[in-house]
């Protein structure tokens, strides 16, 4: 079920272009990974409810009052390239 | 003919003070200066922690309310996954599964005060992502994060529409109930309003291919796009072709729409519930308390001003698109009638009920073309205008007294507009008040008609048209205060008696 067509797939979603031999290199990894997280599968959680949440909070929100962050330099800086006050980055359509 | 089957996704900007999950302000584009209001929340970085703006909430569940939704008890956050340069961490976080408001309507009022309902699917809330500016051809993209993580609500509405001018109506309809309820200045062309539509057409009960329309920047363009996607598609059937399932844009330079490349293939966003948020409860009882913030909404008060009012639909349309407008017209209109039923003390309300009709429909008249204007040419807004209610109720009250004429009213309106005086004051001391002392009338008229002796001959010699000279005389030595038609009737009064 895990062919290369879905790791070809997953690629994209992610842009990452992989050559034509690293997709079958994967298609196999990504096999084995996923058939030893099936193990899960056969944990019998019929009695268990899903869930998302591990806290047990609800309703955590703040008042709608502005607070402003450091300054824009320190953010910029922190980026791996900037221009003109903007952050520079790769295009991936 | 082939029915069109239009269903709308609309995103709303909303007017909180900060962004959806951090203390950043939500400037809703007016920050001009690149990545000034960003902090390591919205800037994506890691081991940042989202908390929600309380506020955020409250005005959904407004407009859920306002658009007769039910809000279910409970309601959680999910990560929408997409990989774009314009969003920080590799997903938006919205709602997929359990949105806040559900199952709602909006009721359009057409002419013949019928109602078209149009059923709500959905609200729920999610982050903006920032602005990306890039030109074709560069490798590189330069980013804004400045409105990154301002809130937005999504609404989805059911295929409900099969005309582009419903499809238009509804959107101002629901831009002027987020002004009404002040959710959102939803001005579309600041992108503070954004409109994507889903069309199709078919011969059968079977729905065709639906196209997505994105890139409405006003309800022009919304009208415009979908008629031309009709007939694209009514076309395109006609000679055989297949509707692709694809996204479309809107070219405002040649008036046409053309296919996009999607920017997620398979729109394959593997939404899994966002761990960082803990889930809303009770939000029931809470919207249960936002529901005395809901005014009277512009539906209501279209149809209140048709009944009530007698005004008509076109006019009740345009008076009720502003909230300022129309509480500026009601507190006119209730001076007016305070000021009826202070000096005909009838039985209830006899007096006004008999008079309501032409008073209000002169304030109308009066609101809409002079008061317009002057606002127009001087870049006023309504809500900063000099003239109170009470005073334009005077100014009302005078003309439907007769005690100034039309062409002094303009004069006394403008006066009111720049000063914010009362009109009886500026009418004594300007001199406008009409002058209603016969033998004062019958004197000025006399010194015209033994000044322009020549014209007199004229008019008697059939040309008719030299009584407006006249007219213009007696207005001019009057500075006004005698009207064109009390002018006209007593000159040709006048000369008739001494044929
Ligand atoms: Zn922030």
């Amino acid at each position: 079920m895990f062919n290369k067509e879905v790791v070809e797939h997953i690629s994209k979603l992610s842009r990452l272009s992989l050559k034509d031999q690293d997709i079958e290199v994967y298609t196999v990894q990504f096999s084995k990974i996923l058939d030893y997280i099936n193990k899960l599968n056969e944990v019998d959680t019929s009695q268990v409810t899903p869930t998302f949440q591990v806290t047990g909070l609800t309703n955590i929100e703040r008042d709608d009052i502005l607070c402003q962050s450091e300054s824009r330099e320190a953010f910029l800086d922190a980026a791996p390239q900037k221009q003109d006050g903007l952050f520079k980055v790769k295009f991936t359509s | 003919m082939y029915l069109p089957t239009i269903g709308l996704e609309i995103h709303v900007q909303l007017k909180t003070q900060t962004k959806l999950f951090c203390s950043c302000k939500n400037a809703s584009g007016a920050d001009k200066t690149p990545n000034v209001n960003v902090c390591p929340v919205c800037l994506g970085h890691p081991g940042t922690l989202p908390v929600l703006n309380h506020s955020a909430v409250d005005l959904i569940l407004k407009l859920g309310l306002a658009l007769n939704c039910e809000i279910p008890n409970f309601s959680k956050f999910d990560r929408k996954n997409y990989f774009y340069p314009d969003l920080p961490k590799g997903y938006q976080i919205s709602q997929f599964d359990q949105p806040i408001a559900i199952n709602g309507h909006l009721d359009l009022l057409n002419k013949d005060k019928t109602t078209k309902r149009i059923r709500i699917q959905r609200l729920h809330l999610e982050e903006d992502a920032g602005k990306l500016l890039h030109e074709e051809g560069n490798d590189n993209a330069l980013v804004d994060f400045n409105r990154a993580g301002t809130p937005l609500i999504e609404l989805v509405t059911y295929p409900d529409f099969h005309s582009a001018i419903d499809v238009k109506t509804f959107c101002q309809e629901l831009q002027l109930i987020v002004r009404y309820l002040d959710i959102s200045n939803a001005d579309m062309e600041k992108g503070q309003m954004r409109c994507e539509v889903n069309v199709s057409v078919s011969k059968t009960d079977k729905l065709g291919t639906k196209v997505e329309v994105k890139n409405l920047n006003s309800f022009k363009v919304v009208e415009k796009a979908v008629d031309y996607e009709i007939n694209r598609q009514s076309r395109a059937l006609d000679n055989n072709e297949v509707i692709n399932l694809e996204t479309r844009g809107w070219d405002d330079e040649r008036l046409v729409t053309y296919s996009q490349r999607s920017k997620e293939e398979s729109h394959d966003y593997r939404y899994f519930p966002e761990p960082d948020l803990p889930p809303l409860k009770d939000l029931q009882t809470r919207s249960q308390e936002l529901r005395r913030y809901i005014t009277e909404l512009p539906l209501a008060k279209r149809y209140r001003f048709l009944m009530e009012y007698e005004l008509s639909y076109d006019t009740a349309y345009l008076l009720t698109n502003d909230n300022d407008l129309s509480n500026y017209v009601e507190q006119v209109i209730s001076e007016l009638q305070a000021w009826v039923n202070s000096t005909h003390p009838g039985a209830d309300n006899e007096n006004w009920d008999h008079v309501k009709g032409k008073l209000i429909k002169t304030c109308a008249n009066w609101l809409t073309g002079e008061l317009f204007r002057l606002l127009n040419l001087n870049q006023v807004f309504l809500r900063d205008i000099k003239i109170t209610p009470e005073n334009f109720a005077e100014f009302i009250l005078l003309i439907h007294q007769s005690k100034v004429d039309t062409s002094s009213a303009k004069k006394l309106l403008e006066i009111m507009f720049n000063s914010g005086r009362d009109p009886s004051s500026i009418l004594e001391e300007e001199n406008l008040t009409a002058i209603d002392d016969a033998s004062i009338i019958d004197k000025y008229i006399d010194e015209i008609i033994v000044a322009n002796h020549q014209t007199i001959l004229d008019y008697k010699n059939g040309k008719v048209n030299a009584i407006n000279f006249l007219v213009g005389k007696v207005m001019h030595l009057s500075q006004g205060r005698i009207g064109p038609d009390l002018a006209r009737k007593k000159i040709i009064d006048k000369i008739e008696i001494s044929r």
